[in-house]
């Protein structure tokens, strides 16, 4: 393997995917190359965890998934965001850049 | 949440697409992979083994998903189900004793519970039953005390009392149906107008009574209930203003009543009571009357009580002197009804519950039992990578299994249950036909199926999930785990024994208490007697001579039939009811404290000896008695004469009663006319000329009685075709009738001592025949180096006796603290009486013993070479 790869911490899978979603929905394949490229390759979903927790966010109602034609003619499930997906992913967001926020502030106050 | 919750209903119903889409899914993904890998430069199975190696194994995330779908739990629980099944099914024996024994604990909690439900929970059929009374009058002033109600009383309590809607007497009368195919004698009910509404009873055909009907001469209309209008009138919709002979007068049907709701007292018809048409109506010492009423609304029990209280205040300067001390009993109509049997009620449902424990406790012995065997099973789980909690949860589940099998079977037997003890109850327990398995015992059957399965798979459950890994795994069955499980189902058979003992130490001093009621001489001789109730009418037999002879003409021609010794006439039959009044010696002033209370009875014809009651002194009554311008004559019995001429000869002395002057001619000996188990109380008897009330006809014979029947009732009927008789009964069928609710208690409570009985014998015998069978080797070597069959035997079996012996120890403690709840219904013993105590824990011992010594036995049987090769 050449990149190498940061671990994901606990939980951020689920805020990746459902930003993601955010824009349009997506099949699962493009979710991963999707997070990939924006990313600019620091981050490779680990394929075997991507699948189990799309089915755990349908599960709680966050996305909703529709059977569709993918850009290769090929049968894909999209996963698209849903209204309380959306309420879940500000709240999941503000979360994220406050605990991100606080943890740099620490740092930065023990560099000095 | 919601979303939730169908996403797992639609993941377990649509299973089959479910999982094709899951498939086809994952496949895509793996294909794209292979496919971007195989651009990149790889082969295609170099490209495959990249994909599956990111991947992480297809199965497994495929597992993953289906976790996140939240499928495990429903996988998890349908797969211990259909487990339990399998193992059910491969062990007919275990499974047919488990579930019969489950079967007959929920099944007779079931059936109790219906029973105390239908007549002690369920409110009365009527609007509003909580606001209906009964007032009684209260001789012992302080609420205690019932006593039917004097006709000035109740005319007073209607108007000055303030507390009710309406109130209403009634007057239970028997009048005869005539003029209309075959006689029949009915049970009538006078009542006042506002009766029905107290009730909040409609009509079904017409009306009730207005209130012009209670004024005399507007009062010969009659309203029929269901029951009469269908037996004899067919159900005749065009019975309305028909008019039928009551009593000997004309009266027009105004209104039929609906099936349901019965009234609260049974009858057959309703007439208008008109108080004042009768001379006791304006008495307020003689007491005839039940009234019932209605609180208004806002009122409660002890508001009105308060005010009953203060209309008697007022009432009191008109009381007599022997009355100032009278109260009034207000009582709700429920309580009125059921207070009686409630607290009989309760003692069953305990006594059940106790029933239902030790099936637990059979069940979890058995269950313990089985897993004792599945250990290896078990630990492999354990091994394998089971968690305790799984396996926890598929022992229970096994249990759940085991217990909602049982239950429903139990039900079953519920139902089969309940109108067995509506039919036996019929006599003495309260609206004990409104009992059955509805919904609600359904519900409390099913809550008590659950907690079964729960208690009885919790033993062996926890007993599992703490597997000594090694131990077990091991060849050597003797792993300490097994010393814990043995333990525990000894345990459990102490507790077994000790409930079964309390169980039949009630019921033993029911038996004890029945026998020693048997064993008291009642005064007459019950056996071979008939009898039955006649009400003369005024018309045709007019109270006096003409009565009088009429009633000699029936004996006459009942005396010719053959079979018949004795034939004579009472108003009260024993134990069936009483009346009372007072007398005094003449020779005694007029003064209140001079008066003797005593029960009194109109008899004529050669009533003693039918009755196969024997005189002391003196004579019985001649014909020439018995007529209207004869010298008054009485007979006294001997507690009556002792208190009214003490230490004398009461023979020639005269008395006054009901104001007139009698002479003493005989002295009988005691009668028990109140009950067996009541003391023997005053009783004065005198001439039937005298009286105009219903009276009951009794018949020696030398044939058994009610083959007799048919032929006395002929006699009447030839004599005067408008003569019914009813209520055919023989005297033995009266004095038992006086035992029933005892004799109920003693038969449910017997059944469910003998169950208990059984059951804990099941379980010793269980757990004896376990721990023989794993000590074969053992007693097979003992046998082999010489011991004597009978001390290895008895080596063997203690241990199991021992454990029965602490049980029924135990057993007696608890049994001394818990038989207090049966003291009002004992008589000649005492709750903790000795013998009966003594005497059941030897039955128990003994029962114990048999238990012990049958697999004891065969284990010792055995060839000694066989025991050795063994395990």
């Amino acid at each position: 393997m050449a990149n190498p790869r940061i671990d994901l911490p606990q939980g951020t899978l689920d805020l990746l995917i459902l930003k993601t979603l955010a824009l349009e929905p997506q099949h699962g394949w493009a979710i991963s190359e999707r997070i990939q490229q924006v990313s600019s390759e620091a981050l490779r979903i680990q394929q075997g965890s991507l699948y189990p927790a799309l089915h755990r966010l349908e599960r709680r109602g966050w996305i909703s998934a529709k059977w569709g034609t993918s850009e290769n003619n090929r049968r894909a499930k999209y996963y698209g965001l849903t209204k309380s997906g959306r309420r879940q992913l500000e709240t999941e967001e503000s979360a994220w850049r406050a605990l991100t926020a606080a943890v740099g502030q620490v740092l930065a106050a023990a560099e000095e | 949440m919601l979303s939730d919750l169908r996403f797992r209903l639609r993941a377990l119903l649509r299973r089959g697409s479910v999982e094709a889409e899951l498939d086809e899914e994952l496949r895509e993904h793996l294909d794209r992979y292979v496919e971007m890998a195989m651009q990149s430069g790889a082969t295609r199975e170099e490209a495959a083994r990249r994909a599956r190696l990111e991947f992480g194994g297809f199965d497994q995330v495929k597992e993953e998903c289906r976790d996140a779908r939240g499928l495990r739990v429903v996988d998890t629980t349908l797969q211990d189900l259909r487990y339990g099944f399998r193992t059910l099914w491969k062990d007919p024996g275990f499974t047919a004793v488990a579930l019969l024994t489950l079967a007959l604990g929920i099944g007779a909690c079931t059936a109790i519970f219906s029973v105390v439900n239908g007549v002690l929970l369920r409110p009365l059929p009527y609007e509003d039953p909580e606001r209906l009374v009964h007032l009684w009058e209260d001789p012992s002033g302080n609420g205690q005390d019932r006593n039917s109600v004097a006709g000035a009383q109740f005319g007073d309590w209607r108007l000055q009392a303030r507390s009710f809607e309406g109130l209403s007497a009634v007057r239970r009368v028997n009048l005869n149906l005539t003029g209309d195919g075959r006689p029949e004698r009915l049970a009538v009910h006078k009542v006042s107008a506002s009766y029905l509404e107290i009730l909040r009873v409609s009509p079904l055909l017409g009306r009730g009574f207005l209130q012009e009907e209670e004024r005399p001469g507007r009062q010969y209309v009659v309203v029929l209930t269901h029951g009469l209008w269908q037996r004899h009138f067919g159900g005749a919709t065009d019975v309305l203003g028909r008019a039928i002979r009551l009593g000997g007068e004309t009266y027009s049907i105004v209104g039929v009543l609906p099936a349901r709701p019965e009234l609260p007292i049974e009858c057959e018809a309703l007439v208008p009571f008109v108080l004042g048409s009768e001379a006791w109506h304006r008495a307020r010492s003689d007491h005839r009357l039940r009234v019932i009423g209605r609180l208004r609304s806002g009122v409660t029990v002890e508001m009105a009580r308060a005010d009953m209280a203060a209309v008697t205040e007022r009432l009191k300067p008109l009381y007599p002197p022997w009355k100032q001390g009278w109260g009034v009993s207000v009582v709700p109509m429920h309580e009125e009804l059921t207070g009686g049997i409630r607290r009989q009620l309760w003692v069953l449902f305990g006594a059940v519950g106790f029933v239902l424990l030790i099936a637990c406790a059979n069940v979890a012995g058995l269950l313990l039992a089985r897993t004792s065997a599945r250990q290896r099973e078990m630990t492999l789980r354990a091994a394998l990578g089971a968690g305790r909690w799984r396996v926890i949860r598929q022992s229970l589940t096994e249990s759940a299994l085991l217990a909602l099998l049982g239950g429903a079977l139990g039900a079953c037997l519920a139902v089969w249950c309940v109108r067995l003890l509506a039919r036996l109850g019929a006599g003495s327990v309260p609206r004990i036909q409104e009992a059955e398995v509805d919904p609600a015992a359904l519900g409390f059957a099913l809550l008590i199926t659950l907690a079964t399965g729960v208690l009885s798979g919790l033993a062996p459950a926890l007993h599992l999930s703490r597997p000594d890994l090694t131990a077990a795994l091991g060849q050597g069955r003797r792993a300490t785990r097994a010393r814990g499980s043995s333990r525990l189902r000894g345990g459990l058979v102490v507790a077994e024994f000790a409930l079964a003992l309390m169980l039949l130490a009630g019921a033993g001093l029911l038996l004890q208490t029945l026998s020693r009621l048997g064993a008291v001489p009642p005064g007459f001789d019950p056996r071979g007697v008939l009898a039955m109730d006649l009400s003369l009418d005024d018309d045709r037999h007019p109270a006096g001579d003409r009565r009088a002879g009429f009633l000699r003409e029936i004996f006459r021609r009942v005396e010719s039939l053959p079979g018949v010794e004795a034939a004579g006439s009472a108003t009260t039959l024993p134990m069936a009811g009483f009346t009372d009044s007072s007398v005094r010696a003449e020779s005694r002033p007029d003064r209140d404290e001079f008066y003797i209370s005593t029960d009194y009875d109109f008899v004529s014809g050669q009533f003693f000896r039918a009755m196969g009651m024997t005189l002391r002194s003196g004579r019985p009554f001649t014909e020439r008695d018995d007529t209207a311008g004869a010298p008054r004559v009485a007979i006294m019995n001997q507690a009556l004469a002792d208190r009214v001429f003490p230490g004398g000869n009461s023979l020639g002395q005269k008395i006054r009663f009901h104001s007139q002057s009698w002479e003493v001619v005989g002295v009988l000996g005691n009668v028990h006319h109140r009950g067996l188990d009541r003391d023997v109380r005053e009783h004065i008897y005198l001439p039937q000329v005298f009286s105009s009330f219903p009276c009951s006809l009794v018949t020696r014979t030398t044939l058994a009685p009610l083959t007799m029947a048919e032929a006395v009732r002929g006699e009447i009927l030839r004599l005067d075709p408008d003569q019914p008789v009813s209520n055919v009964r023989t005297l033995e069928q009266v004095v038992a009738k006086a035992a029933g609710q005892r004799r109920l208690m003693l038969i449910v409570l017997g059944c469910f001592a003998a169950t208990a009985v059984l059951l804990a014998a099941i379980g010793l015998y269980g757990v004896m025949a376990y721990s023989t069978s794993r000590r074969t080797r053992e007693i097979g070597i003992r046998m082999t180096l010489g011991a004597h069959r009978g001390v290895v035997l008895f080596q063997v079996m203690r241990q199991g006796v021992g454990l029965a012996v602490v049980g029924v120890l135990a057993g007696l403690v608890g049994a001394a603290v818990v038989t207090r709840v049966l003291a009002n219904l004992l008589f000649g013993v005492t709750p903790r009486d000795p013998s009966t105590f003594a005497g059941v824990a030897i039955l128990l011992a003994v029962v114990a013993v048999v238990a012990c010594w049958l697999p004891a036995h065969r284990a010792t049987r055995i060839n000694p070479v066989d025991a050795l090769r063994c395990e």
